[in-house]
């Protein structure tokens, strides 16, 4: 399966527990004891992924659709640096189809 | 009945036979022992407020600064610090057997007291509303934490920010401040009246020294407070003295750093911090002139304008 054919989730056993202030996010796993800051783009990744299983594709998608004037072609770029640093620190995995 | 009610020679004798026992904020100690010229005068003036423990009640923490056996007993005289049974330290010159004190009960403190949420940082209160004082060593918190209590901020701690996890307030442990280096004169000089112990050289953070606790302070050591402020000081020689708001996500994740127990409490943990952010204003503060530093504490309360 391609890259951008894999579906990603935050693992339904992982338990975060989440603070906002401002546009800024802290969150903390649960399971792994461990503590996070987000600016929005990565709590907003984070929460979609959280939602539903989604390819990064549909994600961007989603993310460019509530943007005005389908936002910034990087978005793809910075979502897929996302998944990969969540993905190393245990927040979100690669779902089977 | 307090320290300072025993005279000098009571205090010794209860020292070298079953310990003297304190009640310091919420915890409760009793110490034995420490055979050393410079020790037990300094332990009984700088302790001289707080209150004693009776001899039947039973101590959380009991101390016991010990002599080793052997040549070291005589020849460069060594001590131990032993908690029960245990001698968690090499053992230290016994001329620095005050100052291993103070570092061996806040080890007995952090290693130990995960009831509460606790955090490096010196903490005064004003007006019922606390100041945080949270950095790493060397970065000027207690000459800052004992400049603020001589200017009428009360003494909750210069080393610990005791958080209690039900209600986020903070508890009192108004024990003496550890001041070193040049911050030992800078005290003397900025408050006269205040005493300051014995200067112990050539320990592993230099020269150190510690000033007694105003007695109002121990009085009040029950009093929690409400915290209002969390500051992040940073003393830099020749900087311009400023105070610089810092976003709560940036001050959550420094503060949880100087936390000793964050991660050891979990979501609890987590939830307690956050209540602490969501208390406070959080600002860095870069200083290199003490009284333009405190002025811009002194600020403050107004910029916030919080009645008790």
């Amino acid at each position: 399966m391609a890259d951008n054919e894999l579906l990603w989730r935050v693992s339904p056993s992982t338990r975060l527990v989440w603070r906002r202030w401002g546009d800024e996010f802290i969150v903390f796993n649960a399971a792994s004891g461990q503590t996070h800051y987000l600016n929005a783009l990565a709590a907003r990744v984070l929460q979609y992924f959280q939602e539903q299983a989604a390819t990064a594709d549909e994600l961007v998608d989603d993310i460019r659709s509530s943007i005005p004037q389908g936002g910034d072609l990087s978005i793809l770029d910075q979502v897929r640096e996302l998944l990969t640093r969540f993905d190393s620190l245990g927040l979100i995995a690669p779902q089977n189809p | 009945m307090i320290v300072g009610d025993l005279s000098f020679e009571e205090f010794e004798r209860a020292l070298n036979g079953p310990g003297v026992g304190l009640r310091i904020g919420p915890f409760s100690v009793r110490i034995r022992d420490g055979h050393q010229e410079l020790f037990a005068p300094t332990f009984h003036t700088l302790y001289s407020e707080f209150p004693l423990l009776p001899e039947s009640e039973p101590a959380e923490f009991r101390i016991q600064l010990r002599d080793p056996v052997g040549l070291r007993r005589w020849w460069r005289r060594q001590m131990f610090f032993r908690l029960d049974d245990s001698d968690p330290f090499y053992p230290f010159p016994a001329g620095l057997a005050y100052p291993f004190f103070e570092w061996g009960l806040n080890w007995c403190i952090y290693e130990h007291v995960h009831e509460f949420f606790v955090i490096h940082s010196a903490v005064v209160e004003k007006r019922g509303r606390a100041l945080l004082m949270s950095a790493p060593p060397g970065s000027g918190k207690s000459t800052l934490c004992a400049a603020l209590v001589n200017r009428g901020w009360r003494l909750l701690s210069d080393e610990f920010a005791i958080i209690d996890k039900t209600n986020g307030h903070l508890i009192p442990i108004p024990r003496p401040v550890g001041l070193k280096e040049q911050s030992i004169e800078i005290i003397r000089k900025f408050a006269p009246e205040s005493w300051i112990g014995p200067a112990f050289a050539d320990t592993s953070k230099g020269t150190v020294a510690h000033m007694r606790p105003p007695a109002g302070a121990v009085a009040r050591m029950n009093e929690p407070a409400l915290p209002a402020w969390l500051v992040f000081p940073t003393y830099e020689a020749n900087a311009v003295t400023a105070l610089s708001p810092v976003s709560k996500a940036s001050a959550f994740i420094t503060a949880s750093e100087n936390s000793f127990n964050y991660k050891v409490l979990g979501e609890s943990g987590f939830e307690c911090h956050a209540r602490l952010i969501d208390q406070c204003d959080c600002f860095d503060l870069k200083f290199s002139d003490l009284n333009a530093a405190l002025d811009l504490i002194e600020e403050l309360p107004a910029a916030r304008g919080s009645a008790p």
